[in-house]
């Protein structure tokens, strides 16, 4: 199975996301060919400050994605995917801005044209893989583990349509094909981490924070998993400060590795700001 | 084939500014008068008014016309008053033609000049087909004075008596095993906190005694055919495996019968048995078997009921029967459902057991009611406070766009049992308070006096993430608190959402067979929204109650009230003058294929094997020309619409 | 200042804000959203100010600099306004009226910038790019800067693109194409009000093929 991969640029930087859905994907024969020369996609920054710029830098990526011969983009960070889906969108019904659009991306002899699915790899993972499949790899006993699936605002909001947007199952259901358990009644599955605003307004962030880790906590889990990495960084940095136990946050991918039998130190646990101390 | 040399007559009306605003009603009738056999053509502010239809009456008289085409309004508004005037004169109506110019012109085209030409294409039309009309006949039609009523909840009953005690007979039609509807199930009835049961409960033992009235529960109206004043229904009575002449409504049975079923009539807060009533009030008392739940029916044990019957009522080998009946009119009274909210998911029904429907909070209030009608959560503790959510699911793009009307009295209503009650703090997170009725604004004012907190927000979430560590247990109510500008975070014990109102399921299905149509949001379209809220466009079937839209019990009654007037009002006109346009078949070019008799819808087409020749049955033909456009060998012809006319029409749109 | 209504009229043309004609007010937006509580005025007054023309406090609140995008607000609305546009609308629009640059928009330059230069960024460049306006901010983030620098996790300068240059041409015909747009949007405002055209009138007189 192949698939066009778009890494975004907080990818690199974090805490094994990268090297645990590498090493997730050599395990199921999965291959995310990354689109070549890839830009970023602008995220909340562009919508906010720019006009025109905020479709193309979107539309180049998806533009090269066709032209590298790609029917699918396959997203791993909840802004990236949203970016993405939204320009693509706007361009679809938009004839005028398409041209604008396809205008400035000609002086690289580029064209989107909007044939491309817009998808992330949890989704793809679930919808995709036979649940068998899955399960055929899974080596260690997870039965015990309870698992919070948090999956951040921008992976179903505002569209609602391959998942629920307020009581979503998708990561509930990988959690459990990898034999954990998902944490049931978890409330704060879709709160908001606060996402960029860390930087400039830290303390309301916390608070917010707070309530993911708290609830998580109160119900009786042990690691919070999540598939993007901003909610990853906001919700693991922000402990520590917040008069709760600690809670490791890791990725989902972490997750599947460590169902696969793979080392902490491949995954790059060691990554985390807060610890996973659970000896798997 | 023309039948004289037609002399036109051809009148263009301003409508007021409705058609002069948009089209040159001058250039109009001008340019009609020199359209070929038109003797004058005038323009007149408003046609259908005495003076205008004078207009038309003088010009017969004194120009001897013998076709008159008007062109206004749609046919459906007056075509009526037009052909009578004609009538009056001692032509025969059917040489009248009207060209709608408004609805399908002034209305709905934008540019003037167009809509002129349009209204000159249109008056065109009319005259060129006029020229081909023939005198026709009116058929009159005997009325049957029985009536059907499907639905037996508050609308249905009401009407029921109506006419019952107008001295017709009424087949009264409910798929429940009760009549009673939605009220049997609440508590109190705003705004004078009347018991519902008290009230209703009469109503429905009058309609069970009553002699004109054959109370056909727990069946279903399957096949309608037929036209106004002479319908034929078929209805299927679903087997109860108990017979109703026996049955004592002793209850012996449902004490004994082990099953346990999730019980409808409480929207899931108890479980019934398999053979049970669904209210201890219910008309009939008669008990019913729910075959799909019987552990006998499932497995073929049991039988206890029938051991323990002392009236040996029980009777396994039932059948459904299929029951057939004419009637001259039908009044549809199919109430509503209420809205699911599980879809909401952020209002947490479904996942938080202290989160109810409106109508389940009801349940919990009526004595008959899983608590005996005592608000108490599902530990049985009283609450120590309540939101009540307004606008679940209603006013909402998301699920339905409309306002169910009744829900802001009914949250009061909630509101002030839960004081009394349980003396709980109550919070009704609203957008508006919609108190239009009679002593509803009164009831509004006392509910604030009781200190509801009445707060101006949409709630935004229910959710169990709690603030302080003291409400544990608890659940937390969102919203912003729009007046004074804050958002608020409220630990309540229980949450009511005030769920909308919708059509009743299987609506789709009535309507389907009695040939009217549904609105938009699924509930019943009326004849006219301001001045025909009981009659559809089928004649002889009329509406009732929630049915035709939300509404709370006074309307409905009076609707019920209200549809029994347009029933009776119809059967005291005794015959009944219909359409002359039925379809004919010339035997001569009829070859017997039988295809038209396939495709009439009323079945009004019979096959002759003697002659080997289809045969209209003119009486119930109801000029649809399915069969006409059907017949391969051009046999049939649809009187008022043949081809002469109708290409004469074209011809005369097309070719100016 | 801009007056309030010019200030309107240019968030419901030019931004199609119109359709926050159709709000009822209900709240649930200010209700769902997560920053509400430290907003100035929340998503629901916005709207009413702005539709009322009280334009010139909504674009100095710090209102539109809160929103985090998260959509709580745009799910739940029922008259589906799609709020998060709008308030995307108002900071550009603020920012083209030149309003006080609060930290968030600080921090959006300092994103926008290696994007710009290199194609892609990292979270240090922003960072650093921010710290230059807000030291004490890059202060307080420092300990977390650390533990992150023993983790290695941070990548001081962006990877840029291969076709950089590429890059850069399209990123400039982007702004050509976008101020060719404003010359010929402002010249249509100055149009409005102007008499009819001559010819223009004399053809409505005499429509063609008509009988």
């Amino acid at each position: 199975m192949r698939y066009g991969f778009f890494p975004g640029c907080s990818f690199e930087g974090a805490a094994g996301y990268r090297e645990s859905t590498e090493a997730v994907c050599r395990v199921l024969d999965i291959e995310l060919a990354e689109i070549k020369d890839w830009n970023c996609c602008g995220a909340t920054s562009y919508w906010s400050t720019r006009d025109m710029k905020a479709y193309v830098l979107p539309a180049r990526i998806m533009a090269l994605a066709e032209a590298q011969g790609f029917s699918e983009i396959v997203n791993i960070c909840n802004a990236c995917y949203s970016t993405l889906r939204k320009a693509d969108e706007k361009l679809k019904n938009d004839g005028e801005l398409k041209v604008k659009v396809n205008l400035a991306l000609g002086e690289e002899n580029l064209k989107y044209s909007g044939s491309l699915d817009i998808r992330h790899f949890m989704e793809v993972i679930v919808n995709d893989l036979p649940a068998d499949r899955l399960k055929k790899h899974v080596k260690i006993d997870l039965s015990d583990f309870i698992v919070a699936p948090y999956y951040g605002c921008q992976l179903n909001r505002p569209w609602g349509d391959m998942d629920d947007t307020e009581n979503p199952v998708l990561m509930d259901r990988l959690i459990k094909r990898l034999g954990a358990k998902p944490l049931e009644n978890y409330s704060a599955k879709t709160e908001c981490c606060g996402a960029a605003h860390m930087v400039a307004h830290k303390n309301e962030c916390i608070i917010l924070n707070r309530r993911i880790v708290k609830d998580a906590v109160v119900k009786g889990a042990e690691v919070i998993s999540t598939l993007c990495p901003l909610c990853q960084f906001n919700v693991d940095s922000s402990q520590g400060r917040n008069g709760l136990p600690d809670m490791p946050v890791i990725f989902f991918t972490q997750l599947m590795g460590l169902a696969f039998g793979l080392t902490g130190k491949k995954l790059m646990l060691n990554k985390l700001l807060t610890p996973l101390k659970k000896a798997v | 084939m023309r039948e004289s040399i037609p002399k036109i007559g051809v009148y263009v009306c301003h409508c007021g500014t409705n058609i002069s605003g948009k089209v040159d009603v001058d250039a109009v009738s001008n340019y009609a008068s020199n359209l070929p056999h038109v003797e004058i053509a005038r323009n007149f502010k408003f046609m259908c008014s005495n003076p205008g239809q004078q207009l038309v009456i003088d010009d017969i008289k004194e120009k001897g016309l013998n076709r008159v085409v008007v062109a206004s309004c749609s046919p459906r508004m007056h075509e009526k008053t037009f052909r009578k005037a004609c009538k009056t004169t001692g032509i025969n109506p059917y040489y009248f033609q009207m060209a709608c110019i408004r609805e399908h012109d002034s209305w709905v085209t934008e540019d003037p000049v167009k809509a002129t030409q349009k209204a000159k294409d249109l008056v065109r039309g009319a005259v060129s087909r006029v020229t081909h009309h023939q005198g026709l006949s009116s058929r009159v039609v005997d009325i049957n004075s029985n009536v059907l009523i499907i639905g037996g909840g508050i609308a249905g009953m009401q009407a029921a008596l109506d006419i019952a005690n107008g001295g017709k007979k009424v087949y009264l039609v409910e798929r429940e095993p009760s009549i009673g509807g939605n009220m049997s199930k609440f508590d109190k009835t705003f705004p004078t906190l009347d018991c519902a049961a008290c009230i209703s409960t009469p109503k429905l033992v009058a309609v069970g005694q009553h002699d004109n009235i054959e109370m056909m529960t727990y069946c279903e109206v399957v096949d309608v055919s037929g036209f106004v004043g002479n319908f034929k229904i078929k209805i299927k009575k679903k087997p109860r495996y108990v017979d109703a002449e026996k049955c004592t409504g002793c209850g012996v049975c449902s004490e004994k019968c082990p099953s346990k079923v999730i019980s409808e009539f409480d929207h899931g807060l108890t479980n019934r048995k398999a053979i049970y009533t669904p209210f201890p009030q219910a008309v009939p008392n008669t008990r019913v078997i729910d075959a799909d739940n019987c552990i006998y029916f499932k497995k073929n044990r049991c039988r206890l009921c029938e051991k323990f019957c002392e009236a040996n009522a029980i009777v396994f080998d039932q059948k459904e029967e299929i029951i057939e009946i004419d009637v001259g009119s039908i009044i549809i009274a199919t109430g509503f459902e209420t809205f699911d909210p599980v879809s909401i998911t952020q209002y947490g029904f479904g996942r938080f057991p202290e989160v109810y429907t409106s109508i389940q909070f009801e349940r919990i209030n009526n004595a008959t009611g899983p608590t005996s009608g005592q608000i108490l959560t599902k530990n049985g503790k009283k609450p120590e406070s309540v939101a009540i959510i307004h606008c679940v699911g209603s006013r909402d793009k998301n699920h339905m766009k409309y306002c169910s009307r009744v829900c802001c009295m009914y949250s009061m209503k909630f509101a002030h049992l839960v004081h009394e009650k349980t003396g709980a703090q109550v919070y009704e997170f609203y957008i508006d308070i919609r108190s239009p009725g009679k002593g509803y604004e009164e009831f509004y004012n006392r509910l604030q006096e009781e200190g509801t907190h009445f707060i101006r927000g949409k709630v935004s979430q229910v959710t169990d993430i709690i603030d302080s560590d003291d409400d544990q247990g608890r659940l937390m109510v969102v919203a912003e608190d729009t007046l004074a500008g804050r958002v608020r975070r409220i630990p309540v014990d229980m949450v009511v959402l005030s769920v909308g109102l919708k059509p009743s399921s299987g609506i789709e299905n009535i309507v389907r067979m009695v040939g009217i149509s549904l609105d938009s949001d699924g509930w019943i379209n009326e004849l006219h929204p301001k001045l025909g809220p009981l009659a559809t466009p089928s004649d002889g079937i009329f509406v009732a109650g929630c049915c035709q839209g939300p509404k709370d019990i006074p309307d409905s009654v009076a609707q019920g009230q209200g549809a029994a007037g347009e029933a009776l009002s119809l059967i005291s006109r005794g015959k009944l003058e219909i359409e002359a346009s039925v379809s004919i078949i010339d035997p001569e070019r009829c070859m017997g294929c039988r295809q038209c008799e396939e495709v009439c819808f009323y079945s009004a087409i019979s096959f002759n094997p003697i002659l080997s020749v289809c045969e209209v049955n003119e009486a119930i033909c109801k000029g649809c020309g399915n069969c006409t456009a059907t017949c391969p060998n051009k046999a049939i012809e649809l009187k008022h619409f043949n081809n002469d006319e109708i290409i004469a029409e074209m011809e005369g749109l097309m070719f100016g | 200042m801009t007056s309030d209504l010019i200030l309107r009229d240019i968030f419901f043309k030019k931004y199609r804000g119109d359709e926050i004609q159709k709000c009822i007010q209900c709240g649930t937006c200010s209700g769902s959203c997560p920053f509400a509580p430290y907003m100035d005025y929340g998503p629901r007054q916005i709207f009413a100010m702005a539709r009322e023309g009280d334009m010139n406090e909504v674009l100095r609140a710090n209102t539109i600099w809160f929103c985090v995008s998260c959509y709580n607000c745009v799910v739940k609305c029922p008259r589906k306004i799609s709020i998060t546009d709008h308030m995307y609308s108002l900071k550009k629009m603020a920012i083209e009226q030149g309003i006080k640059t609060p930290d968030m928009l600080d921090f959006y330059h300092a994103f926008n910038f290696p994007v710009e230069e290199y194609g892609r960024l990292t979270d240090t460049a922003v960072m650093a790019k921010f710290g230059l306006r807000h030291p004490v901010a890059a202060l307080v983030n420092l300990p977390l800067g650390i533990r992150l620098a023993l983790k290695k996790r941070l990548g001081i300068k962006p990877r840029p693109l291969d076709n950089l240059p590429g890059f850069r041409k399209i990123m400039a015909k982007t702004e050509e194409i976008e101020k060719i747009e404003k010359l010929i949007m402002a010249e249509r405002a100055t149009m409005i009000g102007k008499p009819a055209n001559q010819d223009t009138d004399k053809k409505m007189e005499k429509p063609e093929g008509v009988l």
